[in-house]
């Protein structure tokens, strides 16, 4: 056994005695592992973070919409709530953006409305004050429940429950009482869900006094189900019911929009996207496993002397094959912790950029199988195409070996 | 039964064909007994590298054989082959031929792993007066100190025959001569069967068996019945290329 401790040594010497050419060689296979450490460590940390944000949403509750040609009716819904036990009540959705007067300039909102249940749309907790109840609703109140960071922007302050916000949408002037804040959701969130970041909660009673619109025509409904488990299940035979209620079964009038679906579609998309860019990152891998083979044809050529001796002092061709596999090994598996260690690096650095550009906090996440994973694949590379140059030096006979 | 240990019959080598073909050898038999410290002296050409190649096993004949107690070279497959000079061969080649990576101690361990009757790694630095110098690298040495340690991978192995082809070819007058008492030291010492190449002629004072060849063949096989010890041998560089 202890040979095999020489072939290491040998390997490390022979790699130290070239510094440069063997740091060149690493570099291929650096920029391969690192890469695909980072991609790895951010497409997980991706969704962590999506899931982390959104499925705390998810299932509590699920959205059916219609085209516009024909409304919901709110018997329809009322039929749907008792038809349905898992179905626990509902709520209507009218949703537009606003501005509002702020301290300094005027700040774009979006203005979310429903009725009281409309609460649990929103899994962001109501820090301060309360939200609007259902007598509010009934007497369609102008109040609302602000978000933390729409506080801030409007007040400059986050204590506001009591104040009043001055808005405008489609040229008219309204004015809501702050009853509670509610927690300010990720960047996500808003970046999912598009439009401005600021939410107004407003009770949609107020909304279609506003602006005049039939309280029981509704395009967009919630719908709040008891168990999570139930939601995918429901949302499909809740919205066949409604379809064929309005007399529009099997055509795509009426659709429904279910988060954790949603969520799936996402992560699918986002894991495509993952293998995509680890296919690109694969591809120098490749290219560095070429550069380690390369520079053992070139070791091979250069210690042929060197075989030549140990073979005529009676080596094996096997122990000759390990001493150069060994060595190839060596340098990618070199070359492969440099990388991991750079990834990790990298990982933290896209992470930041990540964060400048869009405030969103996306931790990259790192586990012991990814790395010795990526640990043995690098020096499965080095073994992999270390292995022709190595069999080229174990074939040499000793005589023409000790000629060159 | 004789106690010949390596029997050369009828060997024939030739390189290269038509106009170019030579032979190298043409016909060589000898023996030598176990034990026994064997010269063979011949000038550039005569075929002394070639025999050694055949006897070291690196190289084939064309014709004849080598036969080493009584199993035919030529009967065995690579791996046999690569088994007979693990288990019966030690090399010391002309230009040292050491690995640059391997220090001193490792460059003598690489010839111990290679045997099943290793003889100890630090006797041998022992003897070879390498002590002092057992971490350093092969750049780190004189030409002297690296034939003591290619001479020192050799005999750990303990080989039943250590060839050497022109051990002394690359050194001075007083290196040369401590080298070849050490050669001399480990035949007595380790009952080693040497067989030596070179062209110095006077060389063939210290042997037991002397053979001389020239263009192929054997020329002189004689037995040195008045051998003398190395630190008696006497010559001066301009008797190197005398004539046989």
């Amino acid at each position: 056994m202890g040979i095999f401790l020489d072939y290491w040594k040998m390997a490390f010497f022979n790699i130290r005695s070239n510094k440069v050419r063997a740091f060149l060689t690493m570099l291929g296979i650096i920029i391969g592992v690192s890469s695909v450490v980072a991609i790895l460590s951010i497409g997980n940390g991706m969704s962590n973070f999506i899931s982390g944000s959104l499925s705390s949403m998810a299932g509590s509750y699920f959205e059916v919409y219609t085209n516009g040609s024909k409304p919901i009716t709110t018997r329809i819904l009322d039929n749907t709530v008792e038809k349905f036990d898992s179905i626990t009540g509902y709520s209507e959705v009218l949703a537009f953006k606003a501005t509002a007067a702020g301290l300094k300039k005027e700040v774009e909102v979006k203005v979310e409305s429903g009725n009281e249940m409309f609460k649990g749309k929103d899994s962001n907790e109501i820090i301060a004050g309360r939200y609007f109840d259902k007598s509010e609703y009934d007497l369609a109140k102008p109040v609302c429940v602000i978000d933390q960071n729409g506080a801030k922007e409007i007040f400059g302050r986050e204590d506001v429950v009591g104040e009043f916000i001055n808005m405008v949408a489609y040229g008219r002037e309204f004015t809501a009482k702050v009853v509670g804040i509610r927690k300010a959701g990720s960047a996500l969130q808003s970046m999912l869900f598009g439009g401005p970041k600021i939410k107004v909660e407003m009770p949609a009673s107020f909304v279609n006094e506003l602006f005049g619109m039939d309280p029981d025509s509704l395009y967009d409904v919630l719908l709040f189900v008891d168990d999570p488990e139930n939601a995918v299940e429901m949302s499909v035979k809740a919205k066949q019911y409604i379809a064929a209620a309005l007399n529009e079964r099997g055509t795509d009038m009426v659709k429904s929009y279910e988060l954790n679906s949603g969520i799936a579609q996402f992560s699918s998309i986002l894991a495509g996207v993952t293998a995509f860019v680890m296919l690109v990152a694969a591809i120098s891998l490749f290219v560095g496993g070429v550069g380690v083979m390369n520079i053992m044809l070139v070791s091979v050529t250069e210690r042929t002397r060197e075989i030549g001796i140990r073979k005529s002092l009676g080596a094996k061709t096997v122990s000759i094959l390990w001493q150069f596999l060994i060595e190839s090994g060596l340098i990618s598996l070199t070359g492969g912790v440099i990388g991991i260690v750079l990834g990790y690096l990298f990982s933290f650095l896209i992470s930041a950029i990540i964060k400048a550009a869009g405030s969103v906090t996306v931790l990259p996440e790192f586990n012991i199988v990814m790395i010795l994973v990526v640990a043995l694949f690098s020096m499965g590379i080095g073994i992999f195409f270390g292995w022709y140059p190595a069999k080229k030096a174990a074939k040499m006979t000793p005589i023409d070996a000790l000629r060159m | 039964m004789n106690n010949d240990f390596l029997e050369i019959k009828d060997l024939k080598k030739s390189f290269g064909t038509g106009e170019a073909r030579q032979d190298v050898l043409r016909g060589m038999n000898f023996t030598v007994k176990k034990g026994e410290f064997c010269v063979l002296l011949g000038p550039s050409g005569s075929g002394k590298s070639t025999l050694l190649n055949i006897i070291g096993g690196i190289d084939t004949p064309d014709e004849g054989y080598v036969s080493i107690n009584g199993d035919k070279l030529e009967e065995m497959n690579e791996k046999q082959l690569t088994m007979y000079r693990r288990k019966h061969l030690g090399y010391v080649f002309q230009m040292y031929n050491l690995i640059p990576n391997l220090n001193v101690k490792e460059n003598i361990e690489v010839g111990a792993y290679l045997s099943d009757k290793p003889l100890d790694v630090e006797e041998v630095l022992t003897t070879l007066g390498l002590q002092n110098h057992k971490y350093k690298y092969p750049s780190q040495l004189s030409g002297g100190q690296q034939q003591r340690v290619s001479i020192g991978r050799a005999v750990v192995k303990n080989p039943d025959i250590l060839m050497c082809d022109e051990p002394t070819g690359a050194l001075d007058y007083k290196t040369s001569k401590e080298i070849l008492a050490l050669i001399e030291d480990c035949n007595k010492k380790f009952g080693s069967t040497v067989i030596m190449v070179t062209h110095n002629e006077a060389i063939k004072y210290i042997a037991d068996h002397v053979i001389k060849l020239r263009d192929g063949v054997v020329r002189h096989n004689d037995i040195n019945e008045k051998k003398i010890s190395a630190f008696e041998l006497e010559w001066y560089p301009w008797m190197w290329h005398s004539k046989m």
